[in-house]
């Protein structure tokens, strides 16, 4: 039963991916896409998580947590440049 | 029983979270400006975030499996609100429009045009 819950919410977490990725193609300025990306990469977060509970294979949590702290930086990376025109 | 609870109570947490999740998007592409969108996205992610890892730390079984999704927990906790900050200070320096009908309630906004002003008139 539950299982079958997981499937139905990890098709709407891609529907929920779409509508942002919506506001990532027309997105007026570069601060909507950087917005527009971080949600995506949550949810993303979240289908890898409810995959690891689905196929039984624990070592996703680790895949996980090693894309959120890439995706911090990433963010900040984005947001430095936009900040200051150069990275380093 | 306790097994078929304790899915259930999973089930009811993920569906929160799926839902906030689903506010903050359509709020993203509905609202009209790029602090109207940072302030749906900033909340509603981190909440959905939040409800969803609840739910999943219910339904693990392992021990291990738990502590690493209370990791991930805290640090959700500590990198949005990061992030949100980061980007409104960007938007807010590179001078984004408003939407019509808004206006500005503070000093910092007059502080930053009268220095930006003594810049301007030094160089």
């Amino acid at each position: 039963m539950i299982e079958s819950f997981l499937n139905i919410v990890t098709i709407g977490l891609v529907v929920v991916a779409l509508l942002a990725m919506y506001r990532a193609l027309v997105g007026p300025s570069a601060i909507d896409r950087v917005i527009a990306i971080n949600i995506i990469t949550t949810e993303i977060v979240m289908l890898i998580l409810i995959y690891a509970f689905l196929g039984d294979t624990v070592h996703y949590i680790d895949v996980a947590l090693v894309f959120v702290l890439g995706t911090f930086i990433a963010t900040l990376c984005i947001l430095k440049l936009l900040r200051e025109g150069k990275l380093i | 029983m306790w097994d078929l609870i304790r899915q259930i109570a999973a089930a009811v947490l993920i569906s929160g979270g799926f839902f906030f999740l689903l506010v903050g998007s359509i709020g993203l592409i509905r609202l009209p400006d790029v602090y109207n969108r940072m302030h749906a996205v900033g909340k509603c992610d981190t909440l959905g975030n939040w409800l969803m890892l609840v739910g999943l730390m219910l339904l693990m079984t392992d021990l291990t499996s738990v502590v690493k999704l209370a990791l991930i927990f805290a640090l959700v906790a500590t990198i949005n609100p990061v992030i949100t900050h980061v980007m409104a200070k960007t938007a807010y320096e590179r001078g984004m429009d408003l939407v019509e009908g808004s206006f500005v309630l503070n000093t910092y906004s007059s502080f930053r045009e009268e220095e930006r002003r003594r810049e301007r008139s030094g160089s």
